[in-house]
């Protein structure tokens, strides 16, 4: 029947548009790219659904005659209903039929058919409801889902945040320090661009601790990388001044110690040579040879300024400058200038990345507004404590590169976060007030450093030379191996704790 | 606007008073006597088959007297002549011995024909109550006789696989308004036909209608049901069924039937529907009338095919198909 026949192209239509949107939903289930699901979407699909049945019900009307014969098919009415409509389309009635079409609409008024409608949805209805059911169940989820995922993301960005500002607070300084110097402004941008790729790894909340650890240790490498970028240059400058030394007998000593790399010895054996007297001798030898070797081959920014130095003090004290920068040197840091922004930056930078790494956040150590490590006084800055050092003195603040096995350089983990002392600060003057960060808790933390008199015996010297040996080697392994990161800071910790003291 | 209720409800009254009367001899036979009545008030002739011994005169006899119509029972036999029908022209002496042919009217000038065991008669006998049934009148000597109404002929006829009987011819079928089966009663109606038959005292009918006009007066009231266009296009729908070659013939008309039902079937089933309508009290025709009337009307009128035949199959199986759509 026609009717009929409307009803089911209603029903086919309704399951069409049903099996289009399950399709959607299942290609967006499995990620084939279709966008996000939108609540237009839906709508789209239900207009699209109303407007079919619609336009089928306009094309496929089976007109009212029909409908009231169905309606009397189904109701049982006795074709009252079709009677009466065609009935009252008749423009004139016989008495017969006048009373027909008065008891068939009194019957359609009177009579109640609930009974005779049973709501019984067709076959084909089911077939088209359980789709958009499903369809909607799949909705409903892919939302729950992607609100999780969202927030998700965003405690993940929240974890990193301070990270991210960190860094990008760094890259801002590390550019105004350069001053256009190329070195510190990659350094920026290569900060900027860990910035970035940690906000982009941040997928949640474990990600992105471990995307942090990652970017920070890559940093951090990094900037150790620049720092010993001069290390080369700096060993053939040593090999050009045991030539240039090895002209004078009383030099052999130390220029073979020089040769070897043994700075500490060559320090040692210089200082040695200046308590036996003869110092202008010495000194103007010293100076002699530093000078051959600057026309020669002055290569490093150590020798460079060793030289001005010499050249500004008339030649006075070469060998205690020698002996320093010797000293220097073997402490692993660079014998850099005192004005140096370049050495300056990458000692705080890296600094600040370990604090990040380790979680000692010391906002403004070495950076920013605060006042620099050994300059600040007491109880300035965030975080710090004021302590009494009783280091050695005699080394510059900039240039105490805290390497292992230094009186006064040592540092513990828990103040510095620095498992090498690589960028741990240097001690001042004696009696002098320092600034040291630390981790502060619920009360006032103090701590500090009291070398003992066994950390300058004979006994520690060879341990200490063999750990000064050791340790960069040992950093760079660990750098370098497939180590997960947690285990990472376990064998640093343990190379801290192994640290000669 | 009153006088219609009036007279449907007087027609209501009629047909049941009856009914009743008839169904007091006539027991376990409550379609049949219905089917009898339909037709009166239709105004179509009704024929009954059934064994021998089952009513079928008493059932016309019963009818004649409760509607106290002139009635005549014409025994078919096979040397029936049609002037022993019609009627025959009879040389009359008159005043002065002068002779003329005066016409004598046959037992068809009656209300009620009861041509009991009309298949026994030969053919031509038969074909004499073709003019009678559909024109109203007859024939004889050149002169037309035009019968009285009410007209009505039921005709009786045993089932035709037996001995002595001769087919009615298909143009004598299509006048016939019902053919009703007799059936056999039941254990339950035999006792109590016995129980009635057998005593004292026999039933007596009463008369319902004493004036003929009003049946004919109901007969119109029956014409006037209206019959709207959907209800009408089932009795064409149902008989088109029968036809086999057509569109919506039935598989069993395709196959077993030779000739579907005419076009004076799909007229019975109308007029027998608005019977049945108002019957059931409504003023107009339902599908289920048609549907209702439909084995009456329609099975003498569906013949079937050698194949049909052979196959044992009954006009009644095809009509039910076609009702089953």
């Amino acid at each position: 029947m026609a009717f009929e026949r409307w009803a089911c192209g209603a029903v086919r239509a309704g399951a069409v548009v049903a099996a289009l949107l399950v399709g959607t939903g299942l290609v967006r289930c499995l990620g084939l790219g279709l966008p996000a699901w939108n609540p237009w979407l839906g709508g789209i699909g239900a207009g699209v659904f109303a407007l079919h049945s619609v336009v089928n019900a306009f094309w496929s009307w089976p007109g009212w005659a029909e409908c009231a014969a169905e309606l009397d098919r189904r109701a049982r009415t006795g074709d009252r209903f079709v009677t009466g409509w065609e009935l009252g389309q008749r423009g004139s009635r016989t008495e017969m039929e006048e009373i027909a079409f008065q008891e068939c609409a009194g019957f359609a008024g009177r009579e109640r058919f609930e009974e005779f409608f049973p709501v019984r949805l067709p076959p084909g209805l089911l077939a088209g409801v359980a789709p958009l059911l499903s369809l909607a169940l799949l909705v409903w989820s892919g939302n729950l889902e992607e609100t999780r995922r969202v927030a998700v993301r965003r405690s993940g960005l929240q974890e990193v945040s301070a990270v991210v500002e960190r860094l990008e607070a760094l890259a801002r300084e590390a550019e105004q320090r350069g001053n256009g110097d190329p070195v510190l402004a990659e350094l920026a941008e290569k900060l900027r661009q860990g910035a970035r790729d940690l906000k982009t790894d941040a997928r949640d909340p474990e990600s992105a601790q471990q995307a942090a650890m990652r970017e920070l240790s890559r940093l951090e490498q990094m900037v150790q990388a620049l720092q010993a970028g001069g290390m080369p240059q700096q060993a053939a400058d040593m090999k050009a001044l045991a030539e240039a030394l090895s002209g004078s007998a009383e030099f052999q000593e130390m220029a073979r110690a020089l040769e070897e790399g043994r700075l500490s010895d060559a320090a040692r054996a210089l200082e040695e040579l200046g308590a036996g007297g003869g110092g202008e001798a010495l000194e103007k030898r010293i100076q002699q040879a530093l000078e051959r070797l600057a026309e020669e081959r002055a290569r490093s920014e150590g020798m460079k300024r060793l030289l001005e130095e010499l050249e500004r003090s008339g030649g006075k004290g070469a060998v205690e400058k020698l002996q320093r920068m010797l000293r220097q040197m073997a402490q692993g840091g660079q014998p850099g200038r005192p004005g140096s922004e370049e050495g300056k930056g990458l000692k705080e930078l890296l600094s600040a990345l370990q604090d990040l790494k380790y979680g000692n956040p010391a906002e403004g150590r070495g950076s920013g507004g605060g006042p620099e490590r050994g300059e600040g006084g007491p109880g300035e800055g965030e975080g710090r404590v004021a302590v009494q050092v009783f280091g050695k003195a005699g080394r510059d603040a900039d240039s105490a590169g805290g390497a292992s096995g230094q009186a006064g350089g040592e540092r513990d983990l828990g103040t510095t976060g620095t498992p090498f002392g690589a960028a741990g600060g240097a001690p001042g003057e004696a009696g002098e007030d320092l600034a040291l960060t630390g981790r502060l808790g619920a009360g006032e933390t103090l701590s500090g450093y009291l070398p003992a008199a066994g950390d300058n015996s004979k006994a520690a010297r060879r341990y200490k030379e063999l750990y000064e040996a050791l340790a960069p080697e040992a950093r760079e392994a660990v750098m370098q191996e497939a180590i997960p990161i947690g285990s990472r800071f376990f064998i640093q910790r343990y190379f801290e704790l192994i640290r000669p003291r | 606007m009153n006088a219609i209720p009036e007279q449907v409800k007087e027609f209501c009254g009629c047909f049941g008073r009856i009914r009743q009367e008839m169904e007091r001899l006539m027991v376990g036979q409550g379609p049949l006597v219905e089917g009898v009545l339909v037709a009166l008030f239709a105004g179509g002739h009704v024929l009954l088959e059934g064994v021998p011994g089952l009513g079928k005169t008493m059932l016309v006899r019963t009818l004649a007297e409760a509607v106290n119509l002139k009635f005549a029972r014409i025994q078919f036999t096979p040397d029936l002549m049609p002037s022993d029908i019609l009627g025959t022209q009879l040389i009359v002496e008159g005043e002065g011995g002068r002779k003329a042919f005066q016409f004598q009217p046959g037992p068809v000038f009656s209300n009620l024909v009861l041509a009991d065991e009309i298949n026994r008669a030969t053919p031509k006998t038969q074909s004499a109550l073709l003019e009678a049934m559909q024109e109203r009148r007859v024939t004889v000597g050149g002169v037309s006789h035009v019968l009285g109404e009410p007209f009505q002929v039921l005709a009786t006829q045993n089932p035709l696989e037996m001995e002595g009987t001769y087919p009615l011819p298909e143009a004598q079928l299509d006048r016939f308004f019902f053919k009703l089966k007799v059936a056999f009663p039941s254990g339950e109606d035999l006792h109590a036909i016995l129980d009635r038959t057998t005593s004292g005292e026999q039933p007596r009918i009463a008369r319902v209608l004493e004036d003929p006009e009003r049946l004919l007066r109901m007969r119109e009231v029956v014409r006037q049901v209206p019959l709207v266009r959907e209800v009408q296009e089932r009795a064409v729908g149902l008989v088109l069924a029968t036809h086999p070659g057509t569109e919506r013939s039935t598989p069993l008309a395709s196959r077993y039937v030779r000739y579907g039902a005419s076009p004076r079937g799909a007229q019975a089933l109308i007029l027998a529907a608005k019977v049945y309508a108002l019957l059931e009290g409504r003023y107009h025709v339902s599908k289920a009338d048609i549907d209702r009337a439909a084995p009456a009307a329609l099975r003498h009128r569906v013949m079937l095919n050698f194949e049909g035949e052979a196959a044992g199959m009954d006009a009644d199986q095809v009509i039910a198909e076609a009702l089953g759509r």
